[in-house]
């Protein structure tokens, strides 16, 4: 009955309320049941609750008043009130003297609490200011999605000491000073388009904390402030920073870079800023995401001269540590994200990275045992043992593991054993093509002859296994009446294929003259020096890849350095620490620098185009070296050769600077170099030569330029007097050079015959001399 | 006291008779020798035939000296490049067949009256016409010049002389053409004529085209000039 009375009570109190002209202009329903609250209602329409007087006097429209949930506690319009004291008013606002605490959803789903409130005022418009708090948290949704869930990600704020603090009804908040605030972001952020669909994700910021922050402000989603002492996010320690600004979308971690528009964390400037074991000082308009006291983003000023910088190197295979010294105002940005790369993996590769040091021991030693007679590199050996014990149903033989021998005969299957690919190259030929190549199998197996007789799964089979058999005994690019490039992309379906994975990747980004050096410990492996807005990418892969733009990026091995300058667009290359540059793809006009500390075996190669080039220097280093291929080289220290397709200028070191010694202009110029013992000088350059150039290569020997033209082979005098190719073979003639009077004499002591036969010799042998470590005695 | 000679003697019967018989063969084939010079001389001085072959000879030696003269690159006093001993032509363009034809006929017209002088039985006078044909693979030279000889009181002229020398002089000025209009290509050198070059110190090219068929004078003939 009590209870009935109660609200009798208070409709009675607020009609006299509605009722009473010139006190308040409430024109919906009120519902405070003062008793409840223990307080009174004066006949002046004000409310008292224990200490506390509410006037509502003024009060904005639609009011809600309501009791709390304890004692002396009101709820305003669902803002809560609690451990009222002194006296609430309204004015067209409601203003609250004192309170033990505030609580006070927000629009979208947030929840503000303040604890220790002086001064208090919740405004009609839904602002709630207050002079001061001695605490408070603050819920805030990251508005991002459309519609607000349990699910939906927020940010959690909670603050101690609060003067002139802010809470607007979007959630939004501002304070002129904060004694100290934490932050918290717990889950990803998910942006969506307009079609709901995930745009991007950005990281969480887990416990982010500041010291005394002045002017801080949190606006959707990014925390702001004009000066901080200290902050700390996931362990990473920056003090006195000015500007400070934390977004709410730095990073894109899943999708490309040009989504990232906005940082975690940025400032005017930091004195110094500590993440986990490493330390920045003086540090101007920063920006940082840091992560489990990991940054994952920073792009950054130095404040100072010679500022030294050491960051971790996440890629697995390169340096521990990448370090620089910016000079002051310098840039740089460093960004570890994960991407999605494409990588030619070579069927020797697949199976070779499977086999432990001595399971490769074992098959050698079993290989000795049971055929001997070894002749070319132990790679190479044990790969076409397995390849052959694969292909004879003997592999189950071999010394290894069932287990092992299982996943090898899986890299097989894939390429050998494959029905998708079986399609796909049968595809890729014309019929008379597959005629051709079904022809050549049932010739080399004495088959009826009649290909009508067979059905079209047979002959697809057929050319799928001339292919591999062609592939493996090198006689693929030989079989007549299949176009050369079309069997070239057979060949190499059936000895590499593209993987796409995700992988870890690193950019750094500098001004022009900033240096960076990967480092080992103390040991400086690479060292990258910008020369405009450089840029060093680093990706995860085996051996890793390096992308620089506008960069002159050295590795820095034990008597020589690999050099690649690299300007305006990206070159890659790859590089193994233990032997240097690998294969890499130098844009246009880069320059591919080979230094030895003796001088005489460095040398340079640039191209006017994309070229792709290989150095091999190991016998580990497992590299395809396609002879036939187009606007590529490969240098190869184990065989003395270096080939250079296409495009390309071939350099040495001639007074102090790199001179042209051999220039193609044709993309269909093939030049193999067969070098001395050290590397230094050519003893012959054997060059095949097509196209429609006036000139389609120059090639400088002994003060002679010798040139091939559409004519034929022309010389004239050069500009240079050094004997770095002694020897020159043209498709039509050989040149030899008497390097005691500098006289050149033209013969053709070595029987050419039809040149295009010679070189078809010539090649064949170089192949055999590649893959079987044969010499080239037979031509010398 | 003397002993007589002894042609037969019962162990020397054989070797004296062999002895014999070399000393007939020796005879005879100094005979021969004496016949055969008593011949040439006569050839040389009495014989229109001899009379004209001698002067053909004559021709042929002159034409190889000019040959040789020629193979520096020019016959006239042009600029030249010392290389080693000899001295080379400095062209800046190919000589054409018929100003190489007309520096031999000059040479040869000036050498020949020298030449014919070693034999002061014939008598000439004034500067002999010389015409040269330059062919691929050999040179023609026609001498008209009245060379008279007298014997036995009566006078021997003749005035037409001809030789054919074999060299491959016209395909080599050929070469030199096309070095001038197209460089030099290896290609074209790969038969007959073969090709040395050698960068000189002032960064000039010697060219050197070499016949490798025939001789003159005993040696390789090539043809040699140095371009600007």
């Amino acid at each position: 009955m009590a209870r009935y009375t109660h609200v009798i009570l208070i409709i009675l109190i607020l009609s006299s309320v509605v009722w009473a002209p010139g006190k308040v202009d409430v024109n919906n329903s009120v519902v405070v049941d003062i008793g409840d609250l223990g307080g009174t209602v004066g006949d002046d329409g004000v409310a008292n609750i224990g200490n506390s007087q509410i006037g509502l006097e003024g009060a904005p429209a639609k009011t809600k008043i309501s009791k709390g949930s304890g004692d002396n506690d009101l709820a305003i319009n669902g803002k809560e009130a609690k451990g009222l004291e002194g006296e609430v008013k309204s004015n067209g606002n409601i203003n609250v003297k004192k309170a033990d605490k505030l609580e006070i959803p927000t629009d979208l789903g947030g929840y503000v609490k303040v604890i220790g409130v002086n001064n208090g005022v919740l405004s009609g418009d839904g602002t709630t200011s207050v002079e001061s708090a001695e605490a408070g948290t603050l819920t805030t949704p990251d508005i991002v999605t459309r519609s607000i869930s349990s699910e939906t990600p927020t940010t959690e704020t909670s603050f101690q000491d609060a003067q002139d603090l802010v809470i607007h009804p979007d959630g939004n908040w501002e304070a002129g000073f904060m004694k100290q605030v934490e932050i918290t972001r717990p889950r990803f952020q998910e942006f969506l388009d307009d079609n709901q669909n995930i745009r991007r994700r950005v990281l969480p910021v887990k416990s982010t904390s500041l010291s005394s922050a002045v002017n801080v402000r949190f606006e959707n989603g990014t925390l702001i402030a004009d000066k901080v002492d200290r902050i700390v996010i996931d362990g990473a320690e920056s003090t006195n920073v000015f500007d400070l600004s934390m977004g709410s979308a730095e990073l894109d971690v899943e999708i490309p870079q040009e989504y990232v528009n906005m940082p975690a964390l940025s400032f005017a400037s930091a004195q110094q800023i500590t993440v986990g074991d490493y330390q920045y000082n003086n540090i101007i308009d920063g920006k940082f995401v840091i992560v489990d006291n990991t940054i994952l983003f920073s792009e950054l000023r130095s404040g100072a001269f010679d500022n030294q910088m050491v960051f971790p190197n996440p890629i697995p295979s390169s340096t521990s540590e990448v370090r620089t010294s910016l000079d002051k105002n310098a840039q740089l940005l460093y960004l570890i994200k994960t991407i999605q790369i494409k990588e030619r993996k070579l069927l020797k590769e697949l199976v070779m990275e499977q086999l432990t040091e001595s399971e490769k021991i074992a098959l050698l030693r079993d290989y000795d045992r049971k055929i001997g007679g070894r002749s070319g590199p132990p790679t190479e050996t044990i790969f076409r043992y397995l390849q052959d014990g694969y292909k004879r149903f003997t592999i189950n033989l071999l010394p290894l593991p069932t287990a092992k021998i299982q996943i090898i005969k899986n890299a097989f299957d894939e390429f050998y054993n494959n029905q998708d690919l079986q399609d796909d190259i049968y595809s890729l030929l014309t019929p008379e093509e597959q005629d051709a190549m079904a022809t050549k199998y049932v010739e080399l197996k004495n088959y009826d002859l009649n290909l009508g007789s067979y059905s079209l799964n047979e002959r697809k089979a057929f050319v799928y296994l001339v292919a591999q058999q062609g592939s493996i005994e090198g006689f693929l690019q030989q079989i007549s009446g299949v176009r050369r490039d079309v069997l070239r992309e057979v060949e190499s379906k059936l000895i590499e294929k593209v993987i796409e994975r995700p992988a870890k990747q690193m950019n750094l980004v500098v001004d022009g003259s900033t240096v960076i050096e990967f480092v080992e410990g103390d040991v400086v492996k690479i060292k990258g020096t910008a020369t405009g807005e450089g840029k060093i990418f680093v990706t995860e892969a085996d051996p890793v890849q390096y992308s620089l733009t506008n960069e002159i990026v050295e590795y820095i091995g034990g008597d020589f350095t690999d050099q690649i300058t690299s300007e305006r667009s990206a070159s890659t290359t790859e590089i193994d620490l233990r032997v240097g540059m690998e294969c890499m793809v130098l844009s246009p006009e880069a320059a591919f620098t080979y230094t030895d500390d003796d001088l005489e075996k460095s040398f340079q190669v640039e191209s006017p185009h994309f070229y792709s080039l290989c150095v091999k220097r190991d016998e580990s280093q497992v590299i395809n070296e396609e002879l036939l291929c187009s606007n590529c080289g490969f240098v190869n220290t184990l065989n003395k050769t270096k080939v250079l397709n296409g495009f390309v200028s071939y350099r040495r070191l001639i007074d102090n600077g790199y001179s042209d010694v051999y220039t193609s202009y044709s993309e269909e110029n093939r030049g193999v170099f067969s070098m001395d013992d050290s590397m230094s000088d050519v003893n012959f350059l054997t060059l095949q030569s097509t196209g429609d150039e006036e000139v389609l290569a120059s090639t400088l020997s002994g003060g002679y330029l010798i040139q091939e033209t559409p004519r034929g082979t022309q010389i004239s005098v050069g500009t240079n007097g050094g004997q770095y190719v002694k020897g020159y073979v043209s498709s039509d003639g050989v040149i030899g050079l008497d390097k005691s009077r500098g006289v050149l004499e033209h013969t053709d002591h070595i029987q050419l015959g039809d040149g295009q036969a010679f070189f078809t010799k010539l090649l064949g042998m170089l192949n055999n001399y590649y893959t079987n470590g044969e010499t080239f005695e037979a031509l010398e | 006291m003397v002993r007589p000679l002894k042609l037969w003697n019962k162990k020397g019967q054989k070797l004296t008779l062999f002895f014999l018989l070399g000393m007939v063969i020796l005879g005879a084939a100094a005979f021969y020798e004496f016949a055969q010079r008593a011949v040439i001389e006569e050839v040389d001085v009495d014989t229109p035939v001899s009379f004209a072959g001698f002067v053909d000879s004559c021709i042929e030696t002159v034409l190889d000296d000019g040959l040789m003269k020629l193979s520096t690159g020019s016959i006239e006093n042009v600029a030249r490049v010392s290389v080693g001993s000899v001295d080379y032509a400095l062209l800046d363009r190919a000589l054409s067949n018929g100003e190489v034809g007309g520096q031999l006929e000059n040479f040869i017209s000036v050498g020949l009256p020298s030449c014919l002088s070693s034999d002061s039985t014939l008598t000439y006078s004034g500067d002999p016409k010389v015409g040269i044909i330059i062919q691929d693979r050999n040179v023609l030279v026609d001498v008209d010049y009245p060379i008279s000889v007298v014997q036995d009181g009566q006078t021997q002229t003749l005035s037409e002389f001809s030789i054919d020398k074999s060299i491959l002089l016209g395909e080599m000025l050929e070469h030199v053409a096309t070095v001038f209009s197209e460089g030099i290509i290896l290609q074209n050198f790969m038969d007959d004529i073969e090709l040395v070059t050698q960068v000189l110190p002032t960064n000039q090219l010697l060219v050197l085209l070499v016949d490798s068929e025939y001789l003159v004078s005993g040696k390789s003939f090539y043809y040699g000039f140095v371009i600007i």
